[in-house]
């Protein structure tokens, strides 16, 4: 067990940089999600921390002690491949034994350990099988058996479920979980799901580009994303982003935003001098955060056209349009308009999400305790651009 | 569905064959010729290896197996055994050599990987006669004339650069990840070349393998100015000396020529049932 550090790192393959000055701390026994699209440096700094590849400047520290030039196989670390990475030519049995013989382990040493790991993996019967004889799931299981073998300092896990089924894929996620929490092994999981990201995570960092986005508990990062873009990446469905201007009303600023006006709680607005009447905004809101109007609503309301309408069990996704934006609303499951019908749809002021429309970073801050945000938000990130 | 009667396997057969055309019986008269032209020299070899009055014709034999007797004397046997024995070792060389090569331009970042591949392609298309000259000088040189052991790894250097190019290409296909895995499992890099990295390239090393046999086995030339011990002397150079000045001996000729050819026709049945499935990546990776 062991806490990770990347101080400053960069990887660059050629001249393009994969990960951008990452600086991530993990605790003893955490279980931290990487997350973002394909492409985004998440499996880059996973694959720095096992050591298959280096980083180009920067430290990377497991428990203080810098690895930036240990080989994989002294850095204690066990890995689950998103290709599972099973020898084709050995037995499920020879699979698992293959790391205790690397490492110099006598058979009588190692091998009730193997079979215990494969009775906990329900592998028991198909120890003597090649992985070709094995299902999708159960060649998941070795792999993730060859990994439990031991108590590593560290498990890194590369898209472990992607190749799996939905059902199992959600079975196996629980599973994962729970062998986490009992083995209090600090763990480092990449995925391309959010939903992954939000279930498993004690935390989740969100990548683009090879730039950290946020890191935070999972409630954290879907109620008070940094960045448009950690706003669209956790929640389902997507979050509405529509863009709207800044207002000076009677109660203060408001947002015009499809055809309305909200007006923002002046607590939580981290608004610059320069935030003046007009400025654009991007607006987001919360397909969640979108009821059918009641009448006796706390916000202002307005008219969707209904283009699909998803009935989901316990709720309804009803897509729309409202002038030239595209939104999306979550309505209680027995609210079901026909489709071509505009239904009338309430804004909660309290859940409005504002971006900067150029570097996309939040300028309304939505910590209910906390005063407004960074200074300068809006002008630092406008000189990024 | 229920009413549809399905017509019984052998009737549908049937309907498959479409009459016979003009353009499919050219089609036929072609490839046998073409067949007919690859059997003949085998024809006469197995023919006149059984023949008292053989001939360079193809013709009935006279049956005897004195072209067998005269072969498998003591001389001649010697010569098969040091063919087999150049040719071994030969390939043993080349492979061990070609193998780690191939995995290094493979999988580490070597600079101007493929010009040196296309360079070492160039290489193996040289004909290996005109090096046979300067060759021959260096080993009076170096003293190694004479020596099956030097030949041997001249004849190895000769037959690498393709076996490099065959493995090469064996190895590319081996998913990375495998030997990732075997590195964060505490591997040190005999173990994964020897444990992951060549199971899984086995039938491109058994493809290598054979190259480099049956180049080495064939190789007339080499042998015979590199070494010329008369207890050195390879099979091509017996089937040479098959042929005298007064009178060419076709059937010793025929009979040497089918036993010379065993090895190889061995080989790759072996082979084949060495590489066959066993170690294809299947449940490797999804």
């Amino acid at each position: 067990m062991a806490s990770v550090d990347f101080d400053h790192v960069w990887k660059y393959f050629g001249d393009i940089a994969s990960v951008s000055d990452l600086s991530l701390h993990i605790e003893d026994g955490e279980f931290m999600v990487l997350v973002g699209p394909s492409g985004c440096g998440k499996t880059t700094t996973l694959r720095m921390l096992a050591g298959l590849e280096r980083a180009s400047h920067g430290e990377i520290r497991i428990d203080g002690e810098v690895v930036n030039s240990l080989r994989p196989g002294k850095r204690d670390i066990a890995m689950v491949f998103q290709s599972y990475a099973l020898f084709p030519h050995m037995s499920v049995y020879e699979n698992l034994a293959f790391g205790p013989r690397s490492r110099g382990e006598r058979k009588k040493t190692f091998d009730s350990a193997v079979r215990k790991v494969a009775e906990t993996m329900g592998l028991t019967e198909h120890l003597g099988r090649r992985p070709a004889a094995l299902s999708g799931g159960q060649r998941q299981r070795v792999a993730l058996a060859r990994a439990l073998l031991r108590t590593p300092r560290l498990f890194l896990m590369d898209e472990p479920l992607s190749n799996l089924d939905a059902a199992l894929r959600l079975q196996m996620r629980v599973e994962i979980a729970k062998l986490q929490r009992e083995l209090g092994v600090t763990t480092v999981y990449v995925t391309h799901d959010q939903v992954e990201a939000m279930t498993m995570g004690h935390r989740i960092a969100i990548m683009k580009d090879g730039v950290l986005q946020q890191v935070g508990v999972p409630e954290e990062v879907y109620n008070n994303p940094a960045t448009s873009f950690v706003a669209a990446s956790i929640g389902t469905p997507r979050i509405n982003l529509v863009d709207g201007a800044l207002r000076t009303g009677d109660s203060g600023t408001e947002v015009e935003v499809l055809g309305v006006r909200v007006a923002l709680p002046v607590e939580r607005t981290a608004l610059q001098p320069n935030d003046t009447d007009g400025s654009e905004v991007r607006v987001g809101l919360r397909p969640a955060d979108l009821q059918p109007a009641t009448g006796s609503d706390r916000g202002p309301v307005f008219g969707l056209i209904v283009d699909a309408v998803e009935p989901m069990g316990p709720e309804t996704y009803v897509t729309g349009h409202c002038g030239a934006h595209l939104i999306t609303a979550r309505f209680p499951a027995d609210h079901k308009p026909a489709v071509l019908s505009t239904v009338q749809v309430s804004i909660d002021p309290t859940k409005v999400y504002l971006f900067s429309p150029g570097s996309g970073r939040s300028i309304l801050d939505r910590s209910r305790t906390g005063g407004p945000i960074a200074a300068n938000q809006l002008s630092v990130s406008s000189t990024h651009n | 569905m229920t009413t549809h009667v399905t017509a019984p396997p052998h009737a549908e057969r049937r309907q498959d064959r479409s009459p016979l055309t003009a353009g499919k019986a050219g089609r036929g008269l072609v490839l046998a010729v073409i067949g007919v032209a690859f059997l003949l020299p085998f024809c006469w070899i197995v023919f006149a290896a059984f023949d008292s009055q053989a001939s360079f014709a193809i013709q009935w034999p006279h049956p005897t197996l004195q072209n067998f007797a005269d072969v498998f004397s003591a001389d001649n046997r010697l010569a098969l055994w040091n063919s087999a024995y150049l040719s071994l070792l030969s390939t043993l060389i080349a492979t061990v050599a070609a193998y780690l090569a191939a995995y290094v331009i493979s999988r580490k970042q070597v600079p101007y990987t493929s010009a040196m591949m296309f360079a070492i392609l160039f290489l193996s298309g040289l004909p290996i006669n005109i090096l046979v000259v300067p060759l021959f000088q260096m080993y009076t040189k170096l003293g190694w004339l004479s020596s099956m052991n030097a030949t041997a790894a001249f004849l190895a250097v000769t037959s690498m650069p393709f076996m490099i190019w065959m493995l090469k290409n064996s190895i590319d296909d081996i998913p990375k990840d495998l030997e990732e895995a075997a590195w964060i499992e505490g591997s040190s890099l005999p173990r994964v070349l020897l444990r992951v990295v060549l199971p899984m390239s086995l039938p491109g090393i058994c493809a290598a393998a054979i190259y480099g046999f049956v180049t080495t086995w064939g190789n007339f030339l080499v042998p015979m100015v590199l070494d010329s011990d008369p207890a050195h002397q390879t099979a091509p150079v017996v089937v040479y000396g098959f042929i005298g000045a007064a009178a060419v001996r076709w059937g010793n000729i025929a009979a040497y020529s089918l036993v010379y050819s065993l090895p190889v026709l061995v080989l790759y049945f072996v082979m084949g049932r060495i590489t066959r499935g066993n170690y294809a990546t299947g449940g490797a990776v999804k």
